[in-house]
């Protein structure tokens, strides 16, 4: 589990002590291509990280169905609203290849962070990160710059 | 709409051209068209001339828009709204009441406003009237599909190309050519006069410092006013300066 | 060398010249008074000259006088300039003829008549001299202004009164007459020191009733120009010039002056030096002739930089600086000199009066930034075919790419072949040509991928098999893809931003030993505007090429990736001494580049193309310049440390 983790960006400044405490909380979770991972309005209790495989994140349109958004490749995370009270999913995640997952409890991970508070600033650093660029991609994406 | 019809006559004044064109081109003229004469069908291409002063023509230019493929406005009336434009700085009752001996029978908006003010148009020719070369420029572009090749520069390039000596410079006149729409091929400035700016506000037009450098060598605020109110004095960049220097 | 020998002759014998270079048969054009001002036109003989006449000068301002004495040429440059004569304001350059499916085109031939320009000046000399850089010197030769220049006589003469607003002195171009005139005049009391510089100069000498000139009046025209060079009205500190201006882009002064400058393109049209140029096909509709003319362009009109719409030059303060940078910068790197002579036209001529010289010289005293180095010029050895007349080339095929996109696969038409990166410039008549890059070439076929997006692209797309257009080309620099020899080679491109790069990746893929690392990342619209999408596959397939596709928007349907193509780059490995191609729209490489810069790779290792508003490809037409470059024959491929100090930032 853990030369699973070292791949994940989110833990990626972690030493060997923090990288167990997160494997002790952490899950593998197998998907098939077209599997749902998450589903919208569910509730969001865990934040996931892709291992193997590529997931999609979409949207539901009334009257159109599915509309996906951005894909989450290896080694990047999904689902990071397990980390805010009450959430529910936003998106409905799903497997567009067979996929690997990494589950972290939210619920346990943020325990994990009041226990550490060094290992919390660690990873909550690169959450930011990851919410950064995911937002400012997708600022790129909604230009629909090669339409001129 | 409303408007003197001289830049119809640039269309008639075309004959020939018109002649050649008719072989490419279905010529369907509504002059003045009322709703009661309103030709059916759709248009690839729709010449408007005229500003919009009235209830009806607001109508009927909507309609136009709708059922043409390209619009493409003519003449400094329809882009500027026109010598009547003036009225937009009046008190229009009053000019009613001067005008007309019963203004109760004429419906008229209080503003006189170009075209594009109304509906989405194409392509802006601009003159008063409008220059027959250009017209044919934008029928022959409209048809063969290529952009008409009328740039939105300054009088001055085309002064230049001529080689007209500048009447600003070495005549000490005012001159509206360096803020005003080419089209017209500097005809005032090669007759030795400065530029009414008959073709209205280029982009870009720095209507500011060229006020500023005529007030600075002994032009009065009323010359400006003046100046920046005649053909196309509706016209947003000229109106806005002429209302500047007003007392 | 010693100076060529100097002749006196008398007043009343200039007649006697003009009419002996009249009798050879040679038009005149000289300076006479017209209305307000001197202007050059057409004479018969001295008493069209202005004799007595003189100017007063000052910015924004030109007024005759009479002079106190009967000096033939005791004035100073007017509103025209012999650029009028060798590079006039309106000509047709090609004649384009269309009868059923075929098309002709033909060049439009100067032939000139034989003309003598009387009263050259230092300045304007220089300016010719700068014009033939542009014209003749450069990658191409443009014909018709060849031809004129060929057939004109200089007859020179040395300035002895400065004007109010000259500068030649500052800039090194007068006011003694420099190399390249035929005869060269200084006036004197009561006549004229000549000077031959060539056989057709001196053989007018030799037929005139000249004397040797004597030491003294030899002396009075050294004491004359040297006076003159000590009253110059204007002076300019041109000292590293080129790289204070490009290292003060964002100087407050060029806001300042755009509140005064009107955007009117007087002091371009005035300018002896100033080479834009528009091209427009001019026809009537029903005509199967059509011309594409050219006509005098500026800088500071909206067109100049306008493409698809986008303009890039919006502002005043954009346009102005492009002026004032591109005279006394970019010239330099262009055609190693500066762009302007001191001739003072501009100052006199601009209606509000702007003063070049009092713009600069607050900009170095101003609290100006250091100075950058600029690129130095490319030597280029003229090819003599004409690059502006299209040869007609049969459609061979035509392949649907997305809905919008078609390949047009078209007969070669030279033998020269294109460069991966290289483009070609497509025309059909009455409607005008676009460069279009090259996206795959062979033995006898060229292929070119396009959009029909404007109206010359939507035209061009609409071909069938069997019909005809025009090309010319190839053009422009081109992907360095040897590079990939002893590098990891990445390619990125976005949109239509794969066709330059297809042909570079055809050679890569085809050699594998040669290249062995090649990856390419690929960001498109959607998935049904993929271009390509069989060869992609064929190339991932390759042991030495690894292919990544994203898309912005997708269906259920679509498996692949979502997301710009910076979310693709994120999660690659960017290795430091890989090398990097990239294409595509200009905010979409801008992206790509921030993210090697955070990787860490150095500008040198990337490779950008850049895309402008071209009229001529051959450097001729100004049209497509980007800082001190042309992106026609500089780029469109351009190694991105050359261009970091302009790619990116507003206004150019
Ligand atoms: S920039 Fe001005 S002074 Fe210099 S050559 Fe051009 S017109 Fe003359
Ligand atoms: S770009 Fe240069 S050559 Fe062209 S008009 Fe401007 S200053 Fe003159
Ligand atoms: S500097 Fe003067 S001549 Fe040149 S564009 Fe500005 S206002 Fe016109
Ligand atoms: S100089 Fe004409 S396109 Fe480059």
């Amino acid at each position: 589990m853990k030369q699973a983790l070292r791949k994940i960006r989110l833990l990626c400044d972690l030493d060997d002590g923090q990288l167990e405490r997160i494997a002790a909380i952490a899950s593998i979770e197998r998907v098939k291509t077209g599997d749902i991972v998450v589903e919208e309005q569910g509730p969001a209790n865990s934040i996931r990280a892709v291992a193997e495989g590529r997931v999609s994140i979409a949207v539901s349109v009334p009257g159109r169905g599915e509309l996906p958004v951005c894909t989450v490749s290896v080694g990047e995370i999904l689902g990071w609203s397990a980390l805010l009270p009450q959430a529910r999913w936003l998106a409905t995640a799903r497997a567009v290849k067979d996929t690997t997952l990494i589950v972290l409890r939210g619920a346990a991970l943020l325990d994990l962070y009041e226990q550490d508070r060094e290992l919390g600033y660690r990873v909550m650093h690169r959450t930011f990160e990851t919410v950064a660029e995911r937002l400012h991609d997708t600022w790129l994406q909604l230009m629909d710059s090669y339409r001129q | 709409m409303a408007s003197c019809d001289g830049c119809q006559l640039t269309l008639l004044d075309c004959e020939d051209e018109l002649l050649a064109l008719g072989e490419a081109v279905d010529i369907v003229h509504f002059p003045e068209a009322s709703s009661a004469l309103r030709p059916q069908g759709r248009f690839d291409l729709t010449l408007v001339e005229g500003s919009i002063s009235t209830p009806e023509q607001l109508e009927e230019i909507r309609h136009i828009r709708a059922v043409s493929h390209a619009l493409v406005v003519i003449g400094a009336c329809a882009t500027s709204g026109g010598v009547q434009a003036l009225r937009n700085f009046a008190d229009h009752e009053q000019f009613m009441r001067v005008v007309y001996a019963t203004p109760s029978y004429v419906s008229s908006l209080a503003d006189s406003t170009p075209i594009s003010a109304h509906v989405p148009v194409d392509f802006e020719l601009r003159g008063c009237p409008i220059d027959k070369a250009q017209l044919l420029e934008v029928i022959t572009a409209s048809v063969v599909g290529r952009k008409p090749g009328i740039p939105n520069e300054a009088v001055c390039m085309e002064c230049k190309r001529r080689g007209v000596v500048c009447v600003m410079v070495a005549r000490g006149q005012t001159c509206l050519g360096p803020v005003t729409h080419a089209g017209c091929g500097a005809l005032c400035p090669a007759y030795d006069r400065g530029c009414y700016g008959c073709f209205g506000p280029r982009e870009s037009a720095n209507t500011g410092s060229l006020a500023t450098w005529e007030l600075g060598r002994g032009r009065s605020k009323a010359d400006m006013v003046r100046a920046f109110r005649l053909i196309t004095g509706a016209a947003p960049a000229f109106e806005h300066e002429s209302k500047r220097h007003e007392p | 060398m010693t100076p060529p020998p100097a002749h006196w002759l008398e007043r009343d014998e200039l007649g006697h010249l003009l009419a002996l270079i009249r009798g050879d048969g040679y038009r005149l054009i000289g300076p006479t008074v017209d209305g307000a001002a001197i202007i050059y036109d057409e004479i018969e003989g001295v008493d069209e000259l202005p004799v007595g006449w003189t100017d007063e000068q000052a910015p924004g301002r030109y007024r005759l006088r009479r002079r106190d004495d009967d000096a033939i040429f005791g004035f100073a440059v007017g509103p025209h300039s012999w650029k009028q004569r060798l590079f006039p304001a309106r000509e047709p350059l090609v004649q384009i003829r269309r009868d059923g499916d075929d098309i002709r085109f033909s060049a439009a031939r100067a032939d000139p008549p034989p003309t003598a320009f009387i009263g050259v000046r230092a300045c304007e000399l220089a300016a010719i001299e700068l014009q033939d850089r542009v014209f003749v010197r450069g990658p191409f030769v443009d014909h018709r202004y060849a031809a004129r220049r060929e057939a004109c006589l200089i007859i020179a003469v040395n300035c002895v009164e400065a004007g109010e607003l000259c500068f030649c002195a500052s800039m090194g171009t007068g006011p003694r007459v420099g190399p390249g005139y035929d005869l060269c005049l200084t006036e004197l009391d009561g006549g004229f020191v000549v000077e031959a510089e060539t056989e057709a100069g001196a053989a007018l000498v030799q037929r005139l009733d000249a004397r040797a000139a004597a030491d003294a009046e030899l002396t009075a025209r050294d004491a004359g120009l040297d006076s003159c060079r000590q009253t110059m009205g204007r002076e300019l500190d041109t000292e590293g010039l080129p790289g204070l201006l490009f290292g003060n882009l964002d100087h407050p002064r060029w806001t300042e002056v755009a509140e005064r400058c009107l955007a009117c393109g007087n002091c371009t049209q005035v300018c002896p030096t100033c080479f834009c140029f528009d091209v427009k096909d001019v026809s009537l509709l029903a005509n199967a002739e059509t011309a594409r003319e050219r006509s005098w362009d500026s800088c500071f009109g909206q067109d100049h930089s306008t493409i698809h719409g986008a303009v890039f030059r919006p502002a005043i303060a954009d346009r102005y600086r492009q002026w004032l940078t591109h005279k006394f910068a970019s010239w330099t790197s262009q055609f190693d000199a500066s762009g302007c002579v001191g001739c003072g036209r501009c100052i006199a001529w601009c209606p509000v009066g702007i003063d070049v010289t009092e713009e600069l010289s607050a900009i170095r005293s101003q609290d100006p930034k250091p100075a950058i180095e600029l690129p130095r010029p490319q030597v280029w050895w003229p090819r003599e075919d004409d690059p502006l007349v299209p040869a007609p080339a049969r459609v061979l095929e035509v392949q649907p790419e997305t809905p919008d996109t078609v390949t047009l696969v078209i007969e070669r038409t030279t033998a020269v072949r294109e460069e991966p990166g290289q483009f070609n410039m497509l025309s059909l008549p009455a409607i005008g040509d676009v460069p279009i890059s090259v996206s795959g070439s062979g033995e006898d076929f060229v292929e070119h991928t396009l959009r029909g997006v404007g109206r010359a692209t939507k035209a061009l797309s609409e071909l069938r098999p069997g019909q005809r257009l025009g090309v010319r080309g190839p053009f422009g620099s081109r992907w360095p893809i040897e590079l990939a020899k002893d590098h990891p080679l990445t390619l990125i491109a976005g949109g239509v931003g794969l066709t330059p790069l297809r042909s570079a990746m055809q050679q890569l893929a085809a050699n594998p030993d040669d290249y062995p690392a090649v990856r390419l990342f690929y960001g498109a619209r959607s998935a049904a505007d993929i271009l390509y999408d069989t060869e992609l596959l064929a190339w991932d397939s390759l042991p030495s090429c690894d292919v990544s596709v994203t898309v912005d928007q997708a269906s259920r349907r679509w498996l692949g990736n979502i997301g710009f193509v910076t979310r693709l780059l994120r999660r690659k490995e960017l290795p430091l001494d890989g090398r990097y191609f990239i294409c595509g729209p200009e905010v979409m490489m801008r992206q790509v580049l921030f993210l090697l810069d955070e990787a860490g790779v150095p500008k040198s290792h990337r490779f950008v193309s850049i895309e402008r508003n071209m009229k001529c490809a051959a450097g001729f037409c100004g049209r497509c310049q980007y800082g001190p470059y042309f992106v026609c024959k500089d780029g469109p491929i351009f190694r991105h440390d050359h261009i970091d100090f302009i790619f990116g930032q507003p206004g150019f």
